[in-house]
């Protein structure tokens, strides 16, 4: 059985539930309290992860911390041939990495800016921000040129993989952070795209969008 | 040198930009604006503001016909930007004021241009500054530059010299107030690029890029432009942000300014569009079909989303705007058009003793015929997801069977009861046929009629609302009959083809303007939509009869004198809003919430 140790409004405990859900897999979900409750700092859940993050996965004992961790984990170990992880494919492989390490930087500015305006947690806003839009504009430009001379997502193949739903959360959720995506017309077709995928769940502050176009202009 | 408003046109978004289903979120001197496509292609430039909450729309949906708001799920259909759907309130339609706000929109040389001062269906007069060449363009990547225009034509001099490949080249440059474009030779090429500035804020530009593109190009080298345009643009606006001159993030303080006004007058007029009749027949004993389809590009959705029940406004060949019903069905296709465009099929009587709409119909409106027309409009329709016992009376017909079809696709409970005077004057047989739940009642007497109705009404299941439309003694049958048995009058829908008003002793009286503090005079000769419309109050009319409900302002003190078919008789009794075509006062003073 799959548990996952879940705070509703983190981001990258949504990419997880957006992936299990995609991946029809069932799962236990342990609510665990990040604020105002501070319960990711218990002794009971610095036993799992003493990094005191979430979110954290138990499958039958095997315990995993950091979300793009359990993303790969869960793509491999549940549907090793979907192509979510494309480990056969040493380019798309490397790629796939690249952008689940972007996803990190994601955190420490577009998630800190959202950590500071929606918790009050204390750090410099501006300097996050500002980082945030740095990446924001790399993710863009990789995008607008995806849309042309690839599919439309992160990688170079047909498919997103698991990096595209790795970096979906702090971009969706980038005006909770206080930035607009107003600039990023290719990262905002991207969030529609990523709605469109089969399974695609919300979270508080995400909405859905209409399903694509059947007609011959899609 | 002064640009006139009609030159007022701006690019907003690069073609590709607009993908469908998406909601592009633009900006244009400092107005936020919800840019969409929708299914047939057609571009919308909206105000980015619901008109209920003022939510952007762009974190609503397209639905391919419509824009949904995210908030509470007021739908806006693609061209006019009315308001079709409000959830909270299906019971009645909503009123025709309420639609986004839309801006004149046009698709060019790769781009899409907007201009905030005109209405949509406005067409695009690209004045010469902005270098237009009729050769073969090819959009590269657009850039968001944090600076004003003016300083960044300035700083797109220094294009060439971040380019790898023209280093010191001889560029020929050209500047104009909205571009700038560079011309030179490479390779023995004549080479061409033109940068056109969308201001989107103040300190915000939008460079869009035109690359002139020789018929000898190939996919790869088209490639390969895009990379080093790319590569160009992101070396200058680094050579930029690191001299100080530019912001790398966008520049705080920026709030939400609203659309410029517009003159009220021109909002009516643009509402209509131009329209083709791509087949008549006789659908019956002196009645006509028409089918209808919109004759320009531009208007080829315009036809397609409305719900069962609506009608159109006509300019007939005598030049008088007369309102018909649809018959068809929406998304339909005119065979006999041969475009495969959504259209629509009307029903129109010869009324000889009536104003003489009809009769310029019958008699000027042939195949081929051309005629300005408004978009659909729905003042009738199912107002729940109730039952349907639908109650028709000669020609009042036509929306009814509209319905009719539609609740039968739905799988939906329904019967359609026509009154009809006799076999030759069913008009649609060829859909009435299709139709499981379908009985005629031919050629009765007025007591016949009476009896008939007092069966059905007295039969009608709970769960089922009534709908009728037809000549005035049938609707007055109907609404008696069903008091009587005990249908409440919430559960009748009418919709009625004409009213009849004697304006003989109609009397003088005076309206005060709460909001703008004006006193107005309505003498016995005029209507208060008239005299409201004199004194520039933005006052829509349509039928002038009582009849659609366009016109309706609300009522603050004062009795009124309701001489409409519009409001239920509960809502004539609360006296808060009153029909300006045809009501009146009872008192000699009236104070309307304007």
């Amino acid at each position: 059985m799959l548990t996952l140790y879940d705070y509703e409004l983190s981001g990258n405990c949504y990419k997880i539930r957006l992936f299990l859900n995609i991946l029809e897999l069932p799962y236990e979900r342990r609510e665990i309290e990040f604020f105002p409750g501070q319960e990711h700092k218990s002794e009971e859940m610095l036993a799992l992860n003493p990094l005191g993050q979430l979110p954290v996965l138990d499958d039958n004992g095997f315990i995993l911390r950091d979300a793009q961790a359990i993303l790969t984990y869960l793509a491999q170990q549940y549907a090793p041939d979907s192509g979510w992880y494309p480990v056969t494919d040493a380019r798309r492989l490397a790629e796939t990495n690249m952008w689940l390490a972007f996803a990190n930087e994601l955190t420490t500015t577009s998630s800190a800016a959202r950590l500071h305006e929606v918790f009050g947690y204390e750090l410099d806003v501006d300097k996050a921000r500002s980082g945030a839009y740095e990446l924001f504009q790399i993710l863009d430009e990789r995008l607008w040129f995806s849309e042309r001379r690839a599919g439309g997502w992160l990688g170079s193949g047909a498919e997103p993989t698991v990096a595209d739903l790795a970096c979906f959360p702090y971009i969706i959720l980038a005006d909770e952070g206080g930035m607009s995506l107003v600039d990023f017309p290719a990262l905002r077709r991207w969030n529609d795209r990523i709605k469109r995928i089969p399974g695609f769940v919300v979270m508080a502050g995400v909405f859905n969008t209409s399903p694509g176009c059947e007609c011959a202009c899609a | 040198m002064a640009v006139s408003r009609a030159e007022q046109w701006f690019p907003v978004a690069t073609a590709t930009d607009l993908v469908p289903r998406h909601v592009f979120q633009g900006e244009l001197n400092d107005v936020e604006l919800a840019l969409w496509r929708d299914d047939d292609g057609c571009v919308n430039a909206w105000e980015n503001r619901c008109m209920h909450r003022s939510v952007r729309l762009s974190l609503g949906v397209n639905t391919g016909r419509r824009l949904r708001c995210q908030y509470h799920g007021w739908q806006y259909r693609s061209g006019d930007g009315q308001c079709v759907v409000v959830p909270a309130a299906s019971q009645t339609p909503p009123p025709a004021s309420v639609s986004a706000r839309t801006f004149a929109v046009a698709e060019q040389h790769g781009l899409i241009w907007a201009n905030l001062y005109e209405p949509t269906g406005t067409p695009l007069n690209l004045s010469e500054h902005w270098q237009i060449q009729d050769d073969s363009q090819h959009p590269l990547r657009s850039f968001v530059l944090h600076g004003d225009a003016a300083s960044v034509t300035d700083m797109l001099l220094e294009y060439q010299h971040c380019d790898g490949q023209l280093g010191a080249s001889a560029v020929s440059t050209q500047s104009t107030p909205g571009a700038l474009s560079l011309s030179w030779t490479e390779d023995g090429q004549a080479q061409r690029v033109v940068f056109m500035l969308q201001p989107a804020r103040r300190h915000k530009t939008i460079v869009h890029t035109l690359l002139t593109v020789p018929p000898t190009m190939n996919e790869q080298q088209l490639a390969r432009w895009e990379l080093r345009h790319n590569q160009t643009m992101n070396r200058l606006r680094q050579r930029l942000v690191e001299s100080g001159r530019l912001s790398h993030m966008p520049v705080p303080g920026q709030e939400f300014v609203p659309a410029p006004p517009r003159e009220s007058t021109s909002r009516a007029r643009a509402r209509m569009f131009e329209a083709r009749v791509t087949r008549r027949y006789d659908a019956a004993e002196g009645i006509v079909a028409f089918e209808l389809e919109p004759e320009n590009e531009a208007d080829v959705g315009a036809l397609a989303d409305f719900m069962p029940g609506a009608h159109i406004d006509v300019t007939t060949p005598a030049d008088s705007v007369r309102q018909y019903s649809i018959v068809s069905l929406p998304g339909e296709t005119n065979a006999s058009g041969g475009r495969n465009v959504p259209g629509i099929t009307l029903g129109v009587k010869r009324e000889e003793d009536s104003r003489g709409g009809s009769i310029a119909m019958h008699d000027g409106m042939h195949a081929g015929h051309r005629c300005r027309i408004s978009r659909p409009k729905n003042h009738f329709r199912i107002a729940n997801n109730r039952g349907a016992l639908m109650l028709a009376g000669g020609i009042g017909m036509t929306p009814l069977v509209s319905m009719a079809q539609y609740m039968q696709a739905a799988e939906r409970n329904y019967a359609l009861h026509y009154f009809v005077r006799s076999e030759a004057h069913v008009a649609f047989v060829e859909r009435l046929e299709r139709l499981a739940h379908y009985m005629p009642h031919i050629g009765l007497s007025p007591q016949d009629t009476e009896a008939q109705l007092k069966i059905l009404l007295a039969a009608l299941d709970d769960n089922s609302d009534v709908y009728v439309c037809g000549p005035r003694p049938f609707l007055d049958a109907v609404v008696n009959i069903a008091e009587q048995v005990g249908v409440s009058n919430d559960r009748v829908h009418f919709e009625l083809f004409s009213n009849t008003i004697s304006h003989a002793n109609d009397e003088a009286f005076r309206v005060r303007l709460a909001r703008s503090d004006k006193e107005l005079e309505v003498p016995a000769n005029q209507s208060l939509a008239d005299v409201l419309i004199d004194h520039g109050c933005a006052i829509e009319t349509s039928c002038e009869q009582g009849v659609c409900g366009t016109c309706m302002v609300p009522v603050l003190e004062g009795e009124v004198e309701h001489r409409d078919v519009y409001l239920s008789a509960d809502e004539k009794q609360a006296n808060s809003c009153m029909q300006s075509c045809v009501s009146r006062a009872k008192s000699s003073l009236l104070i309307l919430d304007l």
